[in-house]
């Protein structure tokens, strides 16, 4: 797993517990603590589910594993691109061609 | 000047090849890392962030044995990045992304620009204008009609509908072709007589786009194909002909079992799926590359110096690029990515089972016959029109003459040394004597191997080879396993039933072409002296080591009438490979594998049926004794055709060009320039 803490600043605030955060691994036991100065936080992940958080250091888990506080997901329009670079490219060659033979008579 | 210009494309050429597998965000805090067990979860967790150069330099020294495979169904934004990594067995498998619509506009490009290399000739350029619209429609036709094909290959992909003002992948499709014919009808219009001088560059650039079904080169051929048509060029005979076929194909195509065929190596040059609107498609792109290679043939001037250096600096970099990508994962990924190979190159320098080696070939055996062509082709210049090989050709025929040697093809070298001292007999021996004292020789040779053959191996098994395995593998005894059924079958052979056995237990489950072949082999009347079809066939088969393949072919090949007179219809290889249920005797990890008929005779059965047949060796009859105008490239013709015989070359567009070259050898009227 990749902790970025860059990332998990900027979505889950300064960390003011002092708390180092270090990855609980898969123990099933596991429990957040609730942090009450913490405000509780909506994380969502890729898929548009959604999960209320209730500690930095909770918050700092679920970022760690790909969920982030914008549903806004980044999907680059892949099919319009290529479209209009296609499309593109069609009409300056065209013009191109167009202009040289002009040229040339 | 042109010096300069070509070093201008070809540096836009590697940009356009390498900086796609470079770009990366440089600022992120994503590292690529060593590839060991311990990081297939980062590789698996960070995809689309790490790109292919950064991990192939992060992991140069690396011991593991890794490879880099397209992801193609990946979207634009992974292009050339990690998408994933796997481990199978004890190899890395890093997928890196290639999105079939990003990549076919760069791989288009990429050609374009190479074509762009050759020096323009022609004196009047004659541009088709609006009707490269045409074509421009008739190619995106084919994401409709094989569209189970393109769904699995490209993340973008919808079903066609109305509503194609939101259908951005059809769009895109469709700009790029425009585009593409754009350029083409300005750049090929004005390289049309020179071209068949670079043709020999076909098995390097082999010029199957990534994640398509579909060639570059028959994407240059329809555009000739329609100029021939429409500038009254056409061949009234052959059209006709070809007409007909297509009504017949169209009227009476039996297409009601919905099957799939993922391509395989055949990738680019042939029908995936089996409907009626991409048996359409296939009729017409293989009549515009008919058209195309006829219109070559009308247009183009031949230039023997040229032509014979670029197949031997294309021999040269046949090997070294195949011993550069069986030896780097690297140059393995990009072989395919820059030169469009139709399946991936060999990944090790070993040879397969002991056998062939077939480097940057999809196949072998059309490796093989490539490089026996430049050997035979080499030797007719060298004796009839005494062209020397300089110091540089001869090192290059060296890594051809080496490259043939690892095909391990027996057929191609046996054929080549018969073909080179029958050349050398008619050209350097002046003494009608001579010549038919060593051919009585050769003849009584023949016959005494052939009398040893038949004495030792018995006619009757020689006679009967072909329908035994042809048996093996049909449908036959579905109560037991195959060793049950293999039993049963030489018994009821032993006890020569085998008419029983294929018409009585067989019946109606077994293929039709087996039936015939049984039928003809129990015919009714006998000509005295003249041997049976059948024993014929199953002789040859067995001396050309095909009877297994060929028993395989007839137990699947199982047309109706129509389709036996007229075939499947080009490029359409569903029918053959699916409609006849069979039980194959293989090993079990060869029973998912592609069983081709192995012979290109029979690929033509299969498309075009016997009257298709007959008529194609009426033409190459015609040729070789009518329309020879340059008697020394029937040697080239002559060798292809017999190696063509046990080989699937004919299903592989570049081997189909060397074929069409060869004819032009001997066909053409022009002067051939040898200065």
């Amino acid at each position: 797993m990749n902790i970025d803490p860059l990332k998990i600043d900027e979505i889950c605030g300064e960390n003011s517990t002092g708390v180092e955060y270090v990855d609980p691994g898969n123990d099933p036991n596991f429990v957040f603590a609730k942090d009450v100065n913490f405000e509780v936080l909506p994380l969502y992940d890729v898929d548009g589910s959604v999960i209320n958080v209730n500690s930095w250091f909770e918050c700092a888990h679920y970022v760690t594993g790909g969920w982030s506080n914008s549903l806004i997901i980044e999907y680059f329009e892949g099919d319009k691109f290529v479209f209009f670079l296609a499309l593109s490219l069609s009409v300056i060659y065209s013009l191109y061609t167009y202009r040289s033979k002009k040229v040339v008579q | 000047m042109t010096s300069t210009r070509n070093k201008v494309i070809v540096f836009i050429i590697l940009i356009l090849v390498l900086m796609p597998f470079w770009a990366h965000n440089s600022s992120d805090t994503i590292e690529p890392k060593r590839i060991t067990n311990e990081f297939i979860g980062y590789y698996q967790s960070n995809t689309c962030e790490i790109s292919l150069l950064e991990v192939y330099a992060k992991n140069i020294g690396n011991k593991n044995n890794i490879s880099y495979n397209n992801n193609y169904y990946a979207g634009t934004e992974c292009f050339g990045k990690v998408t994933g990594l796997d481990k199978v067995g004890d190899r890395f498998i890093v997928s890196i992304g290639t999105n079939t619509s990003l990549l076919f506009l760069l791989q288009s490009i990429t050609w374009l620009l190479v074509l762009l290399l050759i020096t323009p000739k022609n004196k009047k350029n004659v541009s088709l204008k609006f009707a490269t619209f045409f074509l421009t429609v008739l190619f995106t036709f084919q994401h409709i009609s094989e569209a189970r094909f393109y769904e699995r290959l490209n993340i973008y992909y919808k079903k066609f509908s109305l509503d194609i003002v939101d259908n951005y992948h059809f769009l895109g499709t469709f700009f790029i072709y425009l585009f593409i014919f754009l350029v083409i009808d300005d750049l090929l219009s004005k390289r049309e007589e020179v071209l068949i001088n670079y043709l020999p560059f076909s098995f390097l650039f082999v010029f199957t786009l990534g994640g398509m079904n579909i060639n570059f080169y028959l994407i240059l051929f329809s555009y000739l194909g329609l100029k021939n048509i429409l500038k009254s060029r056409n061949s009234f005979i052959f059209n006709s002909i070809y007409l007909v076929f297509s009504f017949v194909w169209i009227a009476t195509a039996n297409r009601e079992q919905n099957s799939f065929f993922d391509t395989d190596k055949l990738r680019g040059f042939i029908n995936s799926s089996n409907n009626q609107s991409s048996l359409i498609f296939w009729i017409i792109v293989f009549f515009l590359l008919m058209n195309g290679l006829m219109y070559l043939y009308k247009t183009s001037n031949i230039d023997i110096f040229k032509i014979k250096t670029n197949f031997l600096v294309t021999g040269f970099l046949l090997f070294v690029f195949g011993t550069l990508g069986s030896t780097s994962p690297l140059f393995n990924f990009f072989n395919n990515h820059f030169f469009g190979q139709n399946k991936r190159g060999i990944s090790n320098l070993t040879s397969i089972e002991g056998n062939t080696w077939r480097g940057f070939s999809a196949s072998a055996e059309s490796l093989g016959e490539f490089y026996g062509f430049v050997i035979v082709f080499f030797v007719i210049l060298y004796i009839k029109h005494k062209i020397p090989l300089p110091k540089y050709e001869k090192f290059m025929l060296l890594f051809v003459i080496i490259g043939l040697y690892r095909t391990n093809n027996f057929a191609v070298m046996s054929s080549l040394l018969l073909i080179i001292f029958i050349f050398f007999v008619e050209y350097s021996l002046s003494s009608r004597k001579y010549k038919t004292i060593i051919y009585s020789i050769g003849l009584g040779i023949f016959f005494l191997g052939a009398y040893y053959i038949v004495h030792n191996l018995n006619y009757e098994y020689l006679s009967t080879q072909l329908l035994y395995e042809a048996s093996l593998h049909s449908n036959f005894f579905t109560y037991t396993d195959n060793y049950g059924k293999t039993l049963q079958i030489e018994t009821l052979f032993n006890e020569e039933r085998i008419y029983y056995l294929i018409n009585i237990i067989g019946g109606d489950s077994i293929s039709s072409s087996l039936r015939t072949l049984s039928e003809i082999y129990y015919q009714k009347f006998n000509l005295p002296l003249v041997p049976n079809f059948v024993a014929i066939l199953s002789t040859i088969s067995l001396l050309i080591n095909r009877s297994e393949m060929w028993g395989i072919f007839f137990a699947k090949y199982s047309p109706n009438t129509f389709e036996a007179m007229f075939g499947y219809g080009p490029n359409q290889l569903n029918g053959y490979l699916y409609n006849q249920q069979v039980r194959l005797d293989v090993p079990l990890n060869k029973i998912t594998g592609l069983y081709l008929p192995h012979s290109s005779l029979l690929d033509i059965l299969v498309f075009f049926g016997i009257i298709g047949f007959l008529l194609g060796i009426i033409f190459i009859i015609n040729t070789l004794l009518y329309k020879s105008e340059n008697g020394e490239y029937k040697y080239l013709l002559i060798f292809l055709l017999i190696n063509i015989l046990k080989s699937d070359s004919m299903l592989y567009i570049n081997s189909l060009i060397l074929l069409a070259i060869s004819f032009q050898l001997v066909r053409t009227k022009k002067i051939i320039k040898y200065e």
